[in-house]
């Protein structure tokens, strides 16, 4: 072979490399999503009586804003942390399989960072501020949820209704970095609130359904300590899938523990009419506020994937006189 | 979730709560050492009768008239009635009397305070809750 021809082969072996490559990060259904968040710190209500709590947001909300992509999907992502923030923050996404030193580091105020990712596994994902102390930054708000739905939609069954819930502790006094590594914490919160879904108790919503329907629950635990000990009650999880992933498929569970960091997504099909409270079965997490209760009538209006919007009071909340601190 | 936690201070105390806490229906109720404070509080009261769709109408008009209840929902949990009102002037056992005095109207509908698993009330046992939760709120099965 000749010099020449020898680099003519290495050259069509590189560019079939690179195409190769190009199909495997880029195949032909696969997407490419611009994600852009914004690191605020910002205060956020975080129970019924309209306690505000001073906390560090992904777009000023806790969670941060659901992602949801499709298994494949290449995921362009921008975090700005704005001149006007005091900490450093940064962003580690659990769905994502690339260099942490490069990609997660803290960035300051003022200062931007980029990077790309394909999201290769399907599945329900943490995602997280890294900047240190890492465990004040999860407490204080800078988790969510990102959802990498299976490119073979008929790996599982089709839900008739979806939820996001993310657990997570609350600590009155967000400043406190020992009590977070005392555990000492004060609330347990789903979606940010304490309460939130819990009709029970002033402020309280609920989560709807329909007899009969299938819903899914996408279920992370940001922590930053405890885990959660996920249970329906009045239920049984008719499919547990750890991960999100329908690979990962569990049938018949009454309680399926998620770490901290971790995620699971959960079908129950609710049978009859009547209100089914999902909770943590540790029942210091529940009883301080990781309460969900799922009300099942037949004229539950339809409804998409929960929105991630900050806790709003259903009636105003003025006249009430704020619970003083111990 | 809270293993290690449980072993300190503030969770002995929560956990050795629990235990002088009434146990209604194998439920473990928790309650806020600031009951006293606060205002606004949730009542849920289970409604029960053939004739409880009619008497929806009287009931959200006249309970509106109880002093201290700022709102009543009817729509929310089916066949439960949930009640807003000030700690300070509502009382729980007296609220559900009168709510069944206006039921009384309307045979058959009753009123019976809800204490099931996911109930609250007003009573104050002195427990530690989070803040911001100021009612009595019961799980279990």
């Amino acid at each position: 072979m000749t010099q020449s021809s020898r680099a003519s082969c290495l050259l069509a072996g590189a560019a079939s490399l690179l195409a190769a490559g190009i199909t495997i990060s880029s195949p032909a259904w696969a997407k490419t999503h611009e994600i852009a968040m914004t690191a605020l710190e910002t205060d956020v209500v975080i129970d019924g009586s309209g306690e505000k709590y001073a906390a560090w947001t992904f777009n000023g909300q806790m969670p941060g804003p659901v992602v949801r992509v499709s298994e494949g999907d290449t995921i362009n992502f921008t975090l700005t942390n704005p001149a006007e923030n005091k900490n450093p923050h940064a962003m580690d996404f659990h769905a994502a399989e690339i260099d942490f030193l490069k990609n997660y580091r803290a960035i300051n105020a003022g200062e931007t960072i980029s990077y790309t990712f394909v999201a290769k596994k399907p599945g329900v994902f943490f995602y997280h501020c890294g900047a240190p102390p890492m465990i004040q930054h999860v407490a204080r708000g800078m988790f969510g949820a990102i959802i990498v739905d299976p490119k073979n939609a008929k790996a599982w069954p089709k839900a008739n209704r979806e939820y996001v819930l993310i657990q997570s502790e609350y600590f009155k006094n967000p400043g406190d970095v020992q009590a977070m590594f005392d555990r000492k914490l004060d609330g347990m919160m789903f979606n940010g609130g304490i309460f939130k879904y819990h009709p029970f108790v002033t402020g309280g919503g609920k989560l709807d359904a329909k007899p009969g329907e299938r819903v899914r629950i996408y279920f992370v635990n940001a922590g930053p300590n405890e885990f959660s000990s996920f249970h329906p009650i009045g239920e049984i999880w008719d499919n547990v899938y750890e991960s999100g992933n329908p690979g990962n498929s569990l049938r018949g569970v009454q309680t399926y523990v998620v770490g901290p960091g971790s995620a699971a997504t959960f079908d129950v099909v609710v049978e009859s009419a009547g209100a089914y409270p999902l909770v943590t079965h540790s029942l210091t997490g529940a009883l301080r506020g990781a309460i969900a209760v799922l009300v099942a009538s037949p004229d539950a209006k339809p409804a998409p994937l929960m929105p991630m919007v900050p806790w709003k009071v259903a009636t105003p909340q003025t006249e009430i006189t704020p619970v003083p601190t111990p | 979730m809270g293993r290690p936690a449980l072993a300190d201070c503030s969770s002995k105390l929560f956990m050795s709560t629990f235990f002088l806490l009434r146990l209604t229906f194998s439920c473990i109720v928790m309650s806020s050492p600031v009951l006293a404070q606060a205002a606004d509080k949730r009542i849920t009261l289970l409604l029960t009768g053939a004739a409880c769709p009619q008497s929806r109408a009287a009931l959200e008009r006249k309970v509106l008239e109880v002093p201290g209840v700022r709102q009543i929902d009817l729509h929310t949990v089916p066949d439960h009635v949930l009640i807003d009102g000030d700690t300070a002037v509502v009382d729980v056992e007296l609220l559900a009397s009168q709510v069944n005095a206006i039921l009384a109207t309307h045979p058959p509908c009753r009123a019976t305070i809800m204490t099931s698993c996911i109930s609250s009330d007003f009573r104050v046992i002195g427990a530690q809750a989070a803040p911001g939760i100021s009612s009595i709120v019961q799980i279990g099965h």
